[in-house]
């Protein structure tokens, strides 16, 4: 919707708004700037105006809190048994990236109870502060109160950008800050870059499973708040000397939590080793029968992996839907997806085709996995996948 | 029990066109469906009214068009369904639909249980559902994986899926839960449940009705704002081959054995 105006007095037709917009909205009538219907409002002419001839009749905008002190930024750092979450690396990795072109410190928020240990962890990481809050009420489950003690310490401390990660925790918190806070947040994102001048956070993410790509900007609100995709960006590394300062925020009182953990009914982890796995062995209904899955279990332990699962034998009953990979299952990254006897429905490519490499075995050669595929064996799963074990076990035992 | 239900409609299929001139998607082409997750929302709804008592609501914002999403779930069994629907509502981010979404609540009523899908197949973000909460002030708690009982109408047994396994937690209500795919598949409508539904009403808002500033929703509302939008490219020169082809084959094993040997690393 366009919601920018041209203050015609003001533009001298100077044209440096035109080679900004990304999508054409803007067109030179005599000396005077004119703005087509296809306009989103992005504001990004606004502010580059020199002559101040475009005004937003926006009302976010209008209202900016003119948070200009908004300033750091600041990563969640979620753990879990004791450790902090394999997530916190890559979110640390983005925001030494972030620091170097907007020079403001980097904040790790760690809360939680019992919390000694994984402060010392994100003490070895090239970070400016660790905010710190205890309180022995806080568990894994009651994000209710986690979300209270979150949101103050972010309102107290001010940043400019907040970011965590796009897992079970990050996904159900962050949101419930973000509207608490009034501002923005782009979910599962898979890029970042910053716009010099105003440090404006330029946030890529996919949308309509990974069909298309959208840029979004929080202009006016802070925090910029986003979510990151799990796996795409390069984990920080852990170093020797670094000294983050250690501030800790006593003041939050924290009202009684409303959710209440009774018990674990099953505790099979393949939830968050699927999220993380580098290596996935798949299977689908090309596997025939249950007692073939065996092959897939056995192909996933011979190259270290775990098992993924197409919809089609979750729904049969052969596995747990915790493992099924697509649209309406899990969406997956690993540095190899094997697909086997999977015909690769768009719903099933929503949630892996991310994957770095894709190897597919089908004995239909018109499979539409093949199309998305590096490497595509056309063949009978049953003798293929005991082929590569051995020939893989071949080769480990003439290197050792 | 007073279970409001929120569904969305989404495109049924998600491989999309997008115009290059525009960026905006080509709708003509493209045929509507409720989101699945959602499906499985209203399946749970409606058992808890079955078991429960009360009466489900199902509710949704979009264009006009939105009411054939909503006359399914009536087909399906909810009692009543309300369309919140205005042009000043498009182009909305998260924190805008949540906040017109709040706002029909506010005047109809909370009740005792808000279900939503996990999220939606096209934006893909679910945030919605716990910013609803947070705009209604309400609990939330996300990824249930199935409603196991309501205690004296007070509290609910739930499970949720962690990274870790799934845990049974007890939430006070009112609360919003956000669903998972859950081992209840979503009932098909009759023939007869179909044409008995068309004598409910949809009752339809706008902005006027609800009340509501209009500058906190739509495109001006949204603190985010769409930039660019594109299609990723996924290039595949794939080498496929027949088991018979060694050398493929060889060299495909090359390339496993780096992998594991990275994995082990």
């Amino acid at each position: 919707m366009k919601l920018i105006r041209v203050i015609k007095g003001n533009c001298t037709g100077c044209g440096v708004c035109i080679n900004l917009c990304q999508i054409n909205a803007l067109f030179l009538s005599g000396k005077t700037i004119q703005i087509k219907e296809n306009c989103t409002s992005c504001m990004a002419c606004v502010n580059i105006c020199p002559v101040h001839a475009l005004e937003s009749q926006s009302e976010i905008y209008k209202s900016s809190i003119g948070n200009l002190k908004a300033k750091g930024i600041a990563i969640l750092a979620e753990h879990d048994s004791g450790r902090i979450s394999q997530i916190v690396a890559q979110l640390i990795g983005i925001a030494i990236i972030l620091k170097k072109e907007i020079h403001e410190p980097v904040y790790a928020i760690i809360i939680g109870s019992n919390i000694e240990n994984q402060i010392q962890e994100l003490r070895h990481y090239d970070i400016d502060e660790i905010l710190v809050y205890k309180n022995e009420n806080l568990n894994l489950f009651n994000e209710d109160i986690q979300i209270d003690a979150l949101t103050e310490i972010i309102k107290e401390k001010n940043p400019n950008i907040f970011i965590g990660g796009s897992t079970i925790f990050g996904r159900s918190v962050l949101p419930r800050i973000a509207a608490r806070l009034s501002t923005g947040l782009t979910a599962d994102c898979t890029n970042f870059s910053v716009r010099k001048g105003d440090k404006l956070l330029y946030q890529t993410r996919p949308a309509f499973g990974g069909n298309l790509m959208a840029t979004i900007i929080c202009e006016k609100r802070r925090p910029q708040m986003a979510s990151i995709r799990q796996n795409i960006f390069q984990p920080a590394l852990q170093q020797k000397g670094c000294n983050p300062k250690i501030i800790e925020f006593k003041q939050i009182t924290l009202p009684k939590s409303k959710i209440n953990f009774l018990e674990y009914l099953e505790t099979q982890h393949c939830t968050t080793i699927l999220s993380n796995a580098k290596i996935i062995v798949s299977g689908g209904r090309g596997l025939k029968e249950k007692k073939n899955l065996s092959l897939i279990y056995d192909l996933a332990e011979s190259l270290g992996g775990e098992v993924g699962a197409s919809r089609a034998i979750v729904d049969a009953g052969w596995i747990p839907y915790s493992h099924q990979i697509g649209q309406t299952g899990k969406t997956v990254n690993p540095k190899l997806y094997i697909a086997c006897g999977i015909s690769g429905a768009i719903q099933h490519l929503i949630g892996m085709k991310t994957s770095d490499m894709i190897v597919a075995i089908n004995n239909d050669p018109n499979a539409p996995i093949f199309r998305i595929a590096d490497y595509g064996i056309i063949g009978d799963l049953k003798e293929v996948i005991p082929e590569i074990i051995s020939q893989l076990e071949k080769k480990r035992l003439n290197l050792t | 029990m007073l279970i409001n239900i929120f569904i969305k409609q989404v495109p049924e299929s998600i491989d999309i066109e997008m115009d290059a001139k525009t960026h905006t998607l080509c709708r003509e082409s493209i045929a509507y469906q409720t989101n699945p997750f959602d499906l499985f929302a209203l399946e749970e709804g409606l058992l808890l009214k079955e078991k429960y008592g009360g009466k489900t609501r199902v509710l949704s914002m979009g264009p006009p068009q939105a009411v054939k999403a909503l006359e399914e779930s009536l087909s399906m069994g909810a009692d009543d369904a309300y369309l919140l629907s205005d042009p000043l509502f498009s182009g909305a981010d998260t924190y805008a639909t949540s906040y017109t979404l709040s706002s029909v609540l506010k005047l109809i009523g909370i009740g005792d249980l808000i279900l939503v899908g996990k999220q939606a197949t096209d934006g893909d973000t679910g945030q919605v559902g716990p910013e609803l909460a947070e705009h209604l002030k309400i609990t939330h708690v996300t990824n249930v994986r199935s409603i196991k009982e309501i205690i004296n109408g007070k509290k609910v047994i739930i499970s949720k899926m962690t990274e870790k396994g799934t845990a049974l937690l007890e939430v006070e209500l009112p609360a919003l839960l956000t669903i998972t795919k859950t081992d209840k598949e979503p009932r098909t409508p009759t023939l007869r449940d179909i044409v008995q539904s068309k004598r409910k009403f949809i009752d339809i808002f706008d902005s006027k009705r609800l009340k509501i500033d209009t500058m906190k929703t739509g495109l001006k509302g949204s603190p985010t704002k769409v930039i660019k939008t594109f299609k990723p490219e996924y290039t595949s020169e794939g080498r496929i081959f027949p088991m018979s082809d060694s050398i493929s084959l060889s060299i495909l094993l090359k390339e496993l054995q780096k992998k594991q040997e990275n994995n082990v690393e």
